[in-house]
């Protein structure tokens, strides 16, 4: 019989402390639900003459450059209405999406949300998740094309607006390839010889970066490469997988050769140095051995954060986008870095609208935040910009010009799934380590593409 | 507030009419007792019994956070056998947990020995050897171990100074999950007490019956510390095994479940579906087949502690000492 009691109590036990893990976001809940009954009233009698003060949460992710910028944007904004308190709410991409999913899941989140362009799809499949920002007139959006907000939609119904294009571009150590002797690869072929020379210098020295992780600027930069071969886009405007089997055998072999040129560190090289650290933060790119990097023109600022502010400073330069010969098309992607929204159940819909509009069309917010999200597609954004701000030397300008220039394709909303992703980093590390062969491995990844394809468009 | 009311008449209609008037005149009623515990009992109802049983009904549906879930029946238990993911997580958790649980009950036991021979400032060593507990499944550790066992790191320094070659901690799936293993064997401070307590609480006229006998210190170890021992070693067994099984910041912070998912534990693969892919019926599945996982291990445990548990007292003592 004690046995019994002491089993069940023993059960007991391991499931509350796994019950435990989901409670994190509950206790949250009350506070936020006392809030919009709360202002729900407020806001009703305020319209009129004296306005009460209202509280609104954004929420953001992103490196120091970003986070510095919006804050005193922040600041600037609740100067110019001071009966409203804006809350930030930001850290790093990491874990990110899966806090913003929980708060959604148990209403919480905030309400003025920086979003992803596949969380679009995720959280708002009816176009219902996010605010109708056609129905909010504080925000001026005769300010965009509707080329570039059509990014935004789901459903029929505008629901984010886009801060700003945004593509990888390589970007290089000039300071590192300068010590060395090097100059700056404009071809694949280039990238594969400073390979060489660099390893000549030291075995931990490398040229360029791509790593297998969240961003999986490996198969990006594979990816490229085969679309640039065949012609065909990976994921093709109706949402299907265009490579075939063997075309994704060529790209995996095409990622294969940058290793083995040593233009890139191996996975296993990667994760010994610094297990699944973002690049960034890591002592390799920190100190210059490693002196690329595939980034998108909207975050590359914190790369060339860490590097200026070292001492002494590393000069980080853009690099040209590599075409190969006979190409068939660029082959190099596109896609909206951000989009800016408002929660479907913000109690404060006006004073979100007011604040999003402030931060993406204002001149004095644009001169603030500058290119801390990449180029603002904002027009009146962009001409304050370009009259207070030397943007010739701005790495996060001229990579967005770079790929705007370059006739780029468009990111299928689902090349970003986090699923898919996987799928990718499981071809990579599979060739990388040398567990599968590429033909086993780009049967494997064909196979669940297809499937995942499937079911996110079914 | 409302499992109070539920749970009133149920109280009062028992002890109520005997004791109460005594109660009574102490300024006390039958539902005082009920009135203390009701904050643990909400935080129970809300925050344990609720969830358990949502996740065992989303088991059985297709849910993705946003929309409504929809019920599909033992679907989702269907496909995790086809799973190779579910399948290589499976692997990988009972390879960390074969190894994670012995190491670090050997360590703690070595530890405890130690710590309980008369030395001079023994006090302060035990606080010492306590403090990696505190910090606990602290963030910030992950981060430290990362740059500890790094390829340029303090382990790999030390291997050099010492002759050896660097080796590659992360890179590989099983050096990988040892440093994971590792970094919890390191955070031996919990077990380690309760050990110590028993040691100190052992008869020591046994010892001294063996030695006069002519018995080595070695054998007394095996022959008397461990079997008078043994209900702490199961207690902590069970503990431990528990725990092992729902590991989930040091791979996750450390190695993001890689290289090649060599780390990547069944806690990992539930929070990623759950979180990252939107499948929280299937995540709650795979919760339910690790929480019948343990269920079996832990009964097994108990089945066989029958063999080499013994009670001083056969058993009847078996309660407070694990309390």
């Amino acid at each position: 019989m004690k046995k019994i009691i002491a089993i069940s109590l023993a059960a007991m036990l391991a499931l509350g402390s796994f019950a435990g893990c989901g409670g994190n976001a509950a206790p949250e809940a009350p506070a936020s639900s006392q809030a919009p009954a709360a202002s729900e009233s407020s806001s009703a009698e305020s319209s009129e003459a004296v306005q009460e003060p209202v509280t609104i949460r954004v929420q953001w992710w992103g490196g120091d450059d970003r986070h510095e910028a919006t804050l005193k944007a922040i600041e600037a904004f609740q100067k110019k209405y001071d009966y409203i308190t804006v809350e930030p709410e930001y850290g790093g991409w990491d874990g990110h999406t899966e806090k913003v999913n929980t708060q959604f899941a148990g209403g919480t989140a905030a309400d003025v949300l920086q979003v992803n362009y596949d969380w679009i799809a995720n959280l708002s499949p009816d176009g219902k998740g996010f605010l109708d920002l056609k129905s909010a007139p504080e925000i001026d959006l005769s300010n965009w094309d509707e080329s570039v907000l059509k990014f935004g939609y789901s459903n029929g119904i505008l629901n984010a607006i886009p801060v700003s294009v945004t593509g990888r571009s390589l970007y290089y150590n000039k300071s590192t390839f300068d010590r060395l002797g090097v100059e700056i690869p404009n071809t694949w072929d280039d990238l594969k010889a400073a390979g060489a020379k660099f390893q000549a210098a030291g075995e931990n020295m490398y040229p360029f970066d791509l790593d297998t992780g969240s961003g999986f600027p490996a198969w990006y930069a594979a990816c490229v490469y085969e679309q640039q071969k065949t012609g065909k886009q990976f994921i093709t405007d109706d949402n299907k997988l265009g490579f075939t089997v063997d075309e994704i055998k060529d790209a995996l072999d095409f990622y294969m050769s940058l290793e083995q040129s040593k233009a890139i560190r191996t996975q296993q090289t990667r994760m010994n140095d610094a297990g699944e650290t973002a690049l960034y933060q890591t002592d390799p790119f920190i100190s210059g051995n490693v002196a690329g990097v595939l980034e998108w023109g909207s975050s590359i600022g914190k790369f060339a954060k860490v590097l200026t502010e070292k001492d002494p400073p590393d000069e980080l330069v853009l690099g040209d986008l590599p075409v190969i010969d006979g190409a068939k098309m660029n082959g190099w992607f596109m896609k909206p870095s951000l989009l800016f929204a408002i929660n479907a159940k913000t109690a404060h819909p006006k004073e979100s609208a007011l604040f999003l509009n402030y931060l993406l069309n204002d001149p004095e917010a644009s001169v603030i935040l500058g290119t801390s999200r990449g180029i603002p597609s904002s027009k009146s954004a962009m001409e304050a910009l370009k009259a207070s701000v030397d943007l010739e030397n701005d790495l996060a300008f001229l990579g967005t010009e770079q790929i705007m220039n370059c006739n780029p394709c468009i990111v299928s909303p689902y090349m970003e799934n986090a699923e898919m992703k996987e799928a990718y980093k499981t071809a990579v590390e599979s060739v990388s380590y040398g567990s599968a062969t590429s033909q086993d491995a780009a049967q494997t990844m064909f196979d669940s593409v297809t499937d995942i394809l499937a079911e996110l468009t079914a | 507030m409302s499992q109070a009311t539920v749970a009133k008449p149920v109280l009062g209609t028992q002890p109520g009419k005997k004791s109460g008037k005594r109660r009574s005149r102490l300024g006390e009623s039958p539902y005082h007792g009920l009135l203390y515990i009701t904050p643990w009992l909400i935080g129970f109802l809300v925050f344990t019994l609720y969830p358990i049983v949502a996740s065992f009904y989303l088991s059985f549906t297709k849910y993705d956070l946003v929309s409504a879930p929809k019920f599909i029946g033992l679907d989702n238990y269907v496909r995790m056998f086809k799973d190779p993911v579910f399948r290589k997580a499976l692997t990988v958790t009972f390879q960390y947990v074969i190894w994670e649980v012995p190491l670090k009950l050997a360590f703690s036991l070595f530890v405890a020995m130690i710590l309980n021979m008369k030395l001079r400032g023994i006090n302060f060593f035990r606080t010492a050897y306590y403090i990696p507990s505190i910090l606990g499944s602290n963030v910030a550790i992950a981060v430290l171990w990362k740059f500890i066992f790094q390829t340029n790191g303090l382990v790999n320094q030390v291997l050099n100074l010492l002759g050896m070659p660097s080796v590659g901690w992360f890179g590989e799936q099983f050096p990988a999950l040892i440093t994971i293993v590792l970094l919890r064997v390191w955070e031996f401070g919990s077990t380690m007490v309760i050990f110590l307590a028993a040691l100190k609480s052992l008869p020591q006229d046994v010892y001294e019956a063996a030695s006069v006998d002519g018995c080595t210190k070695f054998r007394q170890f095996f022959r008397i510390t461990i079997p008078l021992l043994s209900p702490t070693i199961f207690f902590n067994f069970v503990m431990q095994l528990i725990h092992a099984f729902q590991e989930f910041n040091a791979p996750y912070l450390i190695t993001k479940g890689g290289p090649q998912k060599g780390t990547y534990l069944l806690p990992i693969l539930i929070y990623e579906n759950t979180f990252k892919y939107y499948k929280m019926g299937y995540a709650a599945a795979m919760s339910w087949i690790l929480f019948i996982i343990i269920m079996i291990f832990t009964a097994f445990a108990f089945k066989g502690s029958k063999y080499w548990v013994f009670y001083s007292d056969d058993g009847k003592g078996a309660g407070e000492k694990d309390a």
